[in-house]
């Protein structure tokens, strides 16, 4: 249970941006972002739109190259492996996307989308995978006669079922789900993500969730990663993040969701101002142009994530974290 | 759309199918359809209004105009068909593999084509006329060559757009080889827009045709061909305006039915409620 699947060390995705003649600037999308999924976990990463999230799981998948980092999957940097090792490893990584909608070729019926996942990764033999094809249906809760149909033919939740019957059909270790049920309506995404966890005791899957939604991400996540400008802000147990959150930039997000308890009203830790580029970042901390509780030493210093001295497994980036918490 | 303007659109669609559908049996069955023999020299009746026995006249050998039409479209077609499909493979393959590889790969395709499409289409086509001698077949490469940097475009363009959707960054993330993306994943869907675009070259191909045929570099005498008909015509223009008159018509039908064909595929293939 508590084998590392997944390690990510200093992963580092820059993309370069054209910011006038001949001038380009390197936008640090992700910096220097370490973190370990252990085998049967759930592992979310939140985080604000463009705080890197999606772009560590891109990296992962190795969609973007990153641009440096170590990217470890079962012992193995994926990095260094060549092109038809690759191949062969993708099948144990397999990714559930946000847009059901977009992530379906609109002309491959269901049957020539998983069989062609299986061919690809020589999963079965050709003809024969029908079957197959129709028991993983059924695991996702989509009928069989549904097999010939095209997306189109089915509505966002059930697309999306689809999105997770491919990514099925590859027989992997981990998936990826990037905002998996973001673009569904909440009843739907209710009856995606309980369909997420009866696979994942089912088949023993680890997940590595990756949402904005911290509602979502409660329910289901092990462990809870905090990003901010491409830097992780705060790692923990998901119980002790959202019972006592360290990082005040945590401590802002989780403030933000709403309650209905009139008698004991929360104070709110609203956060003043917006993201700053990531085109010209802070110096210092990358939050201490919205922390209320920066100070000048904020500017100077890049805070590492340091295991608290109360619970190692909880990582906060804060050098206020002891005088604040 | 209102209902007026779907009417009309699919009255377009209908007025172009039928008039490609009857020059296609036409062209199919010219043998049975043309009432004489459209090589047939008749000296003596040569420059002949229309009349019942020849219903558009002769021309200046005496050989029957309105069989020469019939047989002329299957040269016509032909020439159009084969010059949109041979330019559609090749421009369709360069520019889905510029459009999916990006960077000095579309560069250098991209250069290539914009030097192929700075020059004048019948200027082109003439080049190369001049290399590789007149004739039917030539006339058909010279064509499609012209078509090849329109084709790429296109696809590039398409390619582009379709590599960015998730469903390719799926099949990716199996491990699929950049072949099966390109032919199983980004060419069935960019191929609505080449169907519409392979329709409608192929008027422009057989105006082409026509225009090198008229100038003596496209389908050789006897064979009949709409543009030698109208160069052979173009002598005898006062006295016998019908030799110029029918052929130029052949040409306009054609081109009109195809256009007509072509843009309203266009509209019906046009994706619907993504």
């Amino acid at each position: 249970m508590s084998e590392p699947l997944l390690e990510v060390r200093n992963l580092k995705k820059y993309f370069p941006v054209k910011t006038g003649f001949a001038k380009t600037t390197q936008v640090k999308a992700v910096d220097d972002v370490s973190f370990t999924v252990n085998a049967g976990e759930t592992v979310s990463i939140v985080g604000e739109s463009g705080c890197g999230k999606s772009t560590t799981g891109r990296a992962i998948m190795q969609l973007d190259k990153p641009t440096a980092g170590q990217i470890i999957f079962n012992g193995v940097d994926l990095m260094t492996l060549s092109k038809s090792d690759l191949r062969k490893t993708r099948g144990d990584i397999q990714m559930i996307f946000q847009d059901p909608f977009a992530s379906l070729n609109p002309r491959q019926t269901v049957y020539h989308m998983l069989n062609e996942v299986m061919a690809v990764q020589g999963i079965g033999k050709n003809g024969q995978r029908r079957e197959k094809i129709k028991e993983l249906l059924a695991t996702v809760g989509l009928l069989e006669h549904q097999i010939d149909l095209l997306p189109h033919q089915f509505s966002g939740g059930q697309r999306q079922r689809i999105g997770i019957a491919r990514a099925l059909a590859a027989n992997p270790k981990l998936i990826v789900c990037d905002e998996a049920v973001s673009a569904l309506d909440v009843s739907i995404q209710a009856q995606v993500l309980n369909l997420l966890k009866d696979l994942q005791k089912e088949l023993n899957l680890t997940y590595l969730f990756i949402s904005h939604d911290l509602g979502v991400v409660r329910h289901i996540s092990d462990k809870i990663i905090v990003m901010y400008l491409g830097k992780v802000m705060e790692i923990s147990e998901s119980e002790a993040l959202f019972n006592r959150p360290r990082h005040p930039y945590t401590k802002a997000l989780l403030s933000a969701i709403p309650t209905i308890d009139f008698d004991n009203p929360k104070e709110k830790l609203i956060l003043q101002g917006d993201v700053p580029t990531p085109l010209d970042p802070p110096t210092g901390c990358p939050f201490h142009t919205r922390c209320p509780f920066a100070i000048e030493a904020c500017k100077q210093t890049v805070p590492a994530v340091e295991p608290q001295k109360d619970d190692p497994t909880h990582g906060v980036a804060c050098i206020r974290t002891e005088e604040i918490a | 759309m209102s209902t007026l303007k779907k009417r009309l659109k699919n009255l377009q669609i209908v007025m172009g199918g039928s008039i490609v559908f009857v020059l296609v049996i036409m062209a199919i069955f010219a043998p049975l359809v043309a009432p004489l023999d459209p090589l047939a020299i008749d000296v003596p009746g040569r420059l002949s209004p229309p009349s019942a026995y020849h219903w558009l006249g002769t021309d200046a050998l005496g050989r029957d105009v309105f069989s020469r039409l019939i047989f002329g479209t299957r040269i016509s077609l032909m020439i159009g068909v084969l010059a949109s499909f041979f330019g559609a493979v090749v421009g369709v393959t360069i520019g889905i593999i510029s459009g999916y590889y990006g960077k000095w790969v579309d560069a250098v395709v991209m250069r290539f084509c914009d030097i192929l499409l700075a020059f004048p289409g019948i200027l082109l086509a003439l080049g190369i006329i001049t290399i590789l001698g007149a004739g039917t077949f030539n006339t058909i490469i010279a064509v499609s060559i012209f078509a090849v940097p329109i084709f790429a475009r296109i696809a590039r363009g398409q390619a582009m757009q379709v590599k960015k959707a998730e469903y390719i960054d799926a099949i990716k993330t199996v491990g699929a080889s950049d072949l099966r993306i390109l032919t199983r994943h980004i060419l069935p869907n960019i191929l609505s827009p080449i169907t519409v675009q392979m329709t409608l070259y192929v008027a422009s191909a057989i105006v082409t045709a026509a225009s090198l045929s008229f100038l003596g570099l496209g389908t050789q005498q006897p064979t009949p061909e709409w543009g030698t008909m109208l160069a052979d015509g173009r002598e005898f223009l006062l006295q016998a305006p019908h030799l110029v008159l029918y052929p130029g018509l052949s040409i306009l039908i054609t081109v009109l039915g195809i256009n007509l064909l072509g843009d309203g595929l266009r509209d019906a293939l046009r994706p619907r409620g993504r």
